[in-house]
C-alpha cells in the first residue's frame, strides 16, 4: 500500500450537530467497507426531517476531498415522501446515491454535514480501506493491455468491452500458448460475471495467476481492466483448432461475448524426431542424476534420484524407460512434480528410484537421456545428465555365483533366507510355570509412596513429642528413679559378696534424702541434713533410723565391717522400706 | 483300615486329576514342537508354523523357545509383523530365555528390521524408527531389580531417620559426632536413591503401563483418523513396526509411532507385547 493517507471528511467546526438532531436525520453509509484499487463501492447519502414541508430538507453534499481519493463515476439525488404510521408524521427524504472507484490505496473516513437553519447537523463517519496499487495518473498501457480500435469503440459506446487473446497464433503439437481474457470498463456495472466461459477442445489446459485490476488511461479515456481468465494451453493435435468465445451477463439484460480465436498447430517435424517420442515432450529441459552414498554393501538399498528441469507441460512428459546395469534389482520410481512460475509453466520432475545391488563391485549407472522437442529452436534435443559410479562393497551370493545366474527381481524376501538363525531343535520344550512377579508396579507404587508418608508422620510425632512429652521437672524424677533403681539393683547384687553393698545403700539413701530435702538439702552435713528433714514433716524415727543405717553404711565401708549375709539382707530390707516410705513423702 | 482305603483312593483321584492330564499335555505339546522341528529340517515353513502354533495353543504363559522357533518360521514365510512380534517375545525375561534364545532372536530380529525397512521404502509405508540407546535406557529403567533397588533404599532411609529422630529425642543415649555424620552420609545416599532412580522407574514404568508397547502384524495397516472403516486413512503403516496404544475403542485402536504420530488401526492388526497370551495365527 502507498502513502496511508487518513482522512476525516465532514468533520466541521464547532456547532456541528450530531448525525441525528431534533427532528434533522443525516446519514452516510457505504456498500462495501474494504475495496481494491479500480474497484467500485457505492455511497448513500440521506438527510430525512419529520413534520415539515419537504422544501425545508437541506441537501445532502458529497465529503470534500473525496474526489482526491475516488473517481465519482455516477451520481444521482432522489426525494422522497412517507409517513409515520405510528405516530401518524410524515417524513421527507433528500438522497444523493454515489458510484465511486478507488484509485489512491489508504484508509479513508467518509462523512458530511448540512447545514439546518443557524446550525450545522453531521452525519456518522463510515470507514472505507483502500489497499492495492495506485493507479496511474497517466496512461502505462503495454502494447499488450491497448485496446485494439474495435474494443476501443465497443468501450465508448457500450462502457464494457469482453476482451480475449492469446500470446501466439501459431504453434507445435505439445508448443505452450498463453491465453487471456480481460473485461475493460469504461463506467461502472454492477456485478459482471461470465454466463458461458470459453472452450478449449483439442486442448490441455493449466491454470496460471491472474493480475490485480488496474485503472488505465488512453485517449482521452480512462477504463478500469478487470483480468478474468489466465490459462496456458497445449495443443493435442495438429491443424486448425479453435478457442471458443466467453460470453459475460452485465447487469439485468446486458449480454457481450469474445470472438473466438483460431489456431494453427504444426505437427512435430518427423525429421530427427527419436523412436517411440512422446509428443509431450515439448519445452526446453535439462537433466541431472545423483545417489545418495558412494558405496553400499550387497543387498542394502540406495535411492537413485534423477531430475528434470524446464520450461514445458513437465506434469505430463514421458521420459522412457532408462535402462540401469544389471545385478541390480530396482523398484518403480517415486514421482514428484513442483511447478512454478507465473506466465511459463514449468517446474522440477523428480524421480527417486529404490535399487539394491546383488553384486560386490564397481556399480555403473549409465547417464540417463531425456529427448525433447524445442519449440524455440524448432529441432530434437537431448538433456543429459552425468553417469555414476557406485562401489558395491561384500561378496556375491555364493547361490547365484554358483549357478551363474542372474538375480531376479523377485520378492524382497527372495534375497538372504540363510541369513536367518536356525531354528532351536530340541526333543522337549522346556516347561516354565507362568508366574507373576510379586513386585508388580501397583505394589511398588504403593510402596514408595509409604515411605514419605511414614517420614511424615514419624516427624509430627517428633514435633508433638517435643510439644506435649515430659517437662524438665518430670524428665529429672524419672531419671531420679532409674538412678535409684540402678543403686537398689547393684545392692541386690552384691548382697552376697558385700563388695560395694554398703556404698550403694548409702547412695540410695542419701538419694532418696536428698530428694525429700529438696534443693536446699544439697551440700548440708549428715546432722544438719536429718534437721532439715524433721523440719520438712519426716517423723523422728526415720530420721534417727537413716541417721543408724548411714552410719551402719560408714562402718562398714571405712571400717571394713561387712558383716554376714543375712545382715546385709537386714540392712537392705530396712533401707528399701525407709526409702519406700520416704519416697512416698507422707512419713510414718 | 477304611481311612487308609479312603486316603488311598483319594490320592489316586488327584493322580488321575492333575498328574496324568498335564503329562498328557506335555506329550502334545513335544509332539506339535517336533512336528514343527521336521517341517523345518524340510523346508516346509507353512508346516512349521502351524505346528509351533498349535504347541503356543496348547502351552498357557510365555515360554522363549517356542516364541523364538515361532518367529523364525513367520520370517521364513516372509510374514515380517508376526516374526518381529513372536521374536521380540522370545527376548521378553518373563519368557526364560536362555543365551542362546536371545543370540538367535536378536540376530533374526535384525535381518527380518532389514527387510521390513526395504519393504517400507518400496511399499510407501511408514516404518518405527530403529532401536537407539535412548529405548535401551528406558528398557533398562523398567527393570524389576532397579524396583526392588529404590524400594529398598526408601525403607532404609526411613529406618535411618527414625534412629535419628529417637536420638534426637534423647530416647536412646546420644552417640557420637562420627556416628551421627555417617548416619547423615548415609540418610543422603539413600534418599537419592530412593528419589532419582525411583522417579525414572516410575516414570518408565507408567509409560508401559498407561501405553504398552505393540507390534504392528499386517504386512501395511491402514492407519485412519478415528475408530472406523469409513473414517479417511491417514497414512499406512508397515508391519512389524514398534508402536504405543494410547486408546482403544469397540474393535479399534489408537497407535502412535515413535515419532509423536498417531492413527486409528483395526485391534486384530497389532500385537501387544505386555499380554500373557499369544496373538493368534492370521486367519487362512
Amino acid at each position: 500500500m502507498r502513502g496511508r493517507g487518513v482522512w476525516t471528511l465532514g468533520i466541521f467546526l464547532s456547532g456541528s450537530g450530531i448525525a441525528s438532531a431534533a427532528d434533522l436525520d443525516v446519514r452516510a453509509a457505504v456498500s462495501r467497507t474494504q475495496v481494491r484499487v479500480g474497484d467500485t463501492v457505492e455511497l448513500s447519502l440521506s438527510v430525512t426531517r419529520e413534520g415539515r414541508g419537504g422544501g425545508d430538507v437541506p441537501e445532502p453534499e458529497m465529503p470534500a476531498g473525496v474526489e482526491d481519493a475516488f473517481e465519482v463515476a455516477n451520481c444521482m439525488p432522489g426525494v422522497r415522501r412517507s409517513i409515520d404510521m405510528f405516530r401518524g408524521e410524515q417524513q421527507h427524504t433528500r438522497t444523493l446515491e454515489c458510484v465511486l472507484i478507488a484509485e489512491k490505496p489508504g484508509e479513508y473516513s467518509l462523512g458530511f454535514a448540512v447545514a439546518d437553519a443557524d446550525r450545522r447537523v453531521q452525519s456518522n463517519v463510515v470507514e472505507v480501506r483502500v489497499v492495492g496499487d495506485a493507479a496511474p495518473a497517466v496512461s502505462s498501457a503495454t502494447q499488450e493491455d491497448a485496446p485494439s480500435p474495435e474494443v476501443f469503440e465497443r468501450l465508448r459506446q457500450q462502457g464494457i468491452a469482453v476482451v480475449s487473446g492469446v500470446d501466439k497464433t501459431t504453434a507445435f503439437v505439445g508448443e505452450q500458448i498463453t491465453y487471456r481474457l480481460d473485461l475493460y470498463e469504461a463506467r461502472n456495472f454492477l456485478d459482471p460475471h461470465f454466463r458461458s466461459p470459453p472452450t478449449f477442445k483439442d486442448f490441455l489446459t493449466q491454470e496460471l495467476p491472474v493480475d490485480e485490476p488496474k485503472v488505465e488511461s488512453r485517449g482521452g479515456m480512462r477504463f478500469r481492466i478487470r483480468p478474468g481468465i489466465r490459462r496456458a494451453l497445449f495443443a493435442q493435435r495438429a491443424g486448425s483448432l479453435e478457442i471458443g468465445g466467453a460470453e459475460v451477463a452485465i447487469g439485468l439484460r446486458g449480454r457481450q461475448r469474445s470472438e473466438p480465436i483460431s489456431i494453427e498447430v504444426k505437427p512435430l517435424p518427423a525429421e530427427g524426431q527419436p523412436t517411440g517420442f512422446s509428443p509431450n515432450n515439448v519445452g526446453q529441459y535439462s537433466l541431472r542424476a545423483s545417489i545418495d552414498r558412494t558405496s553400499v554393501p550387497v543387498g542394502e538399498p540406495f535411492t537413485y534420484t534423477v531430475v528434470l528441469e524446464g520450461e514445458g507441460n513437465i506434469e505430463v512428459v514421458d521420459p522412457g524407460d532408462w535402462t540401469l546395469p544389471e545385478g541390480v534389482r530396482r523398484y518403480d520410481p517415486k514421482i514428484e512434480t513442483k511447478l512454478r512460475g507465473t506466465t511459463e509453466v514449468g517446474g522440477e520432475r523428480t524421480y527417486r528410484f529404490l535399487m539394491i545391488p546383488e553384486r560386490a563391485g564397481t556399480l555403473e549407472i549409465a547417464a540417463p537421456h531425456f529427448d525433447y522437442f524445442n519449440p524455440a529452436r524448432e529441432r530434437y534435443e537431448v538433456a543429459r545428465a552425468e553417469p555414476i559410479t557406485l562401489e558395491v562393497l561384500g561378496d556375491a551370493p555364493e547361490l547365484d555365483a554358483a549357478k551363474g545366474t542372474t538375480p531376479s527381481a523377485g520378492a524382497p524376501d527372495a534375497v538372504g533366507d540363510a541369513a536367518f538363525a536356525p531354528i532351536i531343535a530340541v526333543d522337549r520344550v522346556p516347561r516354565r510355570r507362568p508366574e507373576a512377579p510379586w513386585l508388580t508396579a501397583r505394589r511398588w507404587f504403593y510402596g514408595m509412596l509409604a515411605v514419605p508418608l511414614f517420614a511424615l508422620a514419624g516427624w509430627i510425632g517428633g514435633v508433638a513429642w517435643r510439644r506435649l512429652g515430659p517437662d524438665d521437672r518430670a524428665r529429672a524424677k524419672a531419671l531420679a528413679t532409674r538412678r535409684r533403681r540402678i543403686l537398689e539393683e547393684q545392692a541386690q547384687q552384691t548382697l552376697e559378696s558385700g563388695e560395694g553393698f554398703h556404698g550403694a545403700i548409702a547412695s540410695l539413701l542419701q538419694e532418696v534424702a536428698l530428694e525429700r530435702a529438696g534443693a536446699e538439702g544439697v551440700g548440708l552435713p549428715r546432722p544438719r541434713l536429718l534437721d532439715l528433714l524433721e523440719r520438712r514433716g519426716m517423723s523422728e524415727d526415720d530420721c534417727r533410723a537413716l541417721e543408724r543405717l548411714l552410719d551402719a553404711c560408714d562402718a562398714a565401708r571405712f571400717g571394713a565391717a561387712r558383716g554376714t549375709a543375712s545382715e546385709r539382707r537386714a540392712l537392705l530390707d530396712e533401707a528399701l522400706r525407709l526409702a519406700r516410705g520416704m519416697k512416698v513423702g507422707g512419713g510414718r | 483300615m477304611i481311612r487308609r482305603g479312603l486316603a488311598l483312593t483319594l490320592l489316586g483321584a488327584l493322580l488321575w486329576g492333575f498328574v496324568l492330564p498335564a503329562s498328557a499335555q506335555a506329550d502334545a505339546v513335544d509332539e506339535a514342537f517336533v512336528r514343527g522341528h521336521d517341517a523345518a529340517q524340510r523346508g516346509d515353513w507353512g508346516t512349521a508354523r502351524d505346528a509351533y502354533e498349535d504347541a503356543v495353543a496348547l502351552l498357557p504363559g510365555r515360554n522363549a523357545l517356542l516364541a523364538y522357533n515361532l518367529g523364525t518360521a513367520y520370517a521364513h514365510l516372509g510374514d515380517w509383523g508376526r516374526a518381529t512380534y513372536h521374536l521380540m517375545r522370545a527376548t521378553d525375561f518373563r519368557g526364560g530365555p536362555t543365551a542362546g534364545v536371545l543370540e538367535s532372536a536378536r540376530e533374526n530380529l535384525d535381518v527380518v528390521r532389514h527387510k521390513i525397512e526395504l519393504q517400507a521404502a518400496t511399499e510407501g509405508t511408514i516404518v518405527d524408527r530403529s532401536a537407539t540407546s535412548w529405548d535401551l535406557v528406558v528398557e533398562a529403567l523398567q527393570a524389576p531389580i532397579l524396583g526392588w533397588l529404590t524400594l529398598a533404599a526408601g525403607w532404609l532411609w526411613l529406618l535411618v531417620a527414625a534412629w535419628g529422630q529417637r536420638q534426637r529425642l534423647g530416647l536412646r543415649s546420644h552417640s557420637s559426632r562420627g556416628q551421627g555424620g555417617v548416619a547423615g552420609a548415609v540418610l543422603v545416599l539413600l534418599g537419592f536413591v530412593y528419589a532419582v532412580p525411583g522417579t525414572l522407574h516410575g516414570w518408565a514404568l507408567r509409560a508401559d503401563e498407561t501405553t504398552p508397547e505393540a507390534i504392528v502384524l499386517d504386512p501395511s495397516t491402514e492407519a485412519r483418523e478415528g475408530p472406523g472403516p469409513h473414517r479417511e486413512v491417514e497414512f499406512r503403516i508397515q508391519g512389524g513396526s514398534r508402536v504405543r496404544i494410547v486408546a482403544r475403542g469397540s474393535g479399534w485402536i489408537r497407535v502412535r509411532l515413535p515419532g509423536g504420530l498417531e492413527g486409528w488401526v483395526p485391534e486384530r492388526t497389532v500385537g501387544s507385547l505386555d499380554s500373557v497370551s499369544s496373538v493368534p495365527p492370521p486367519p487362512t
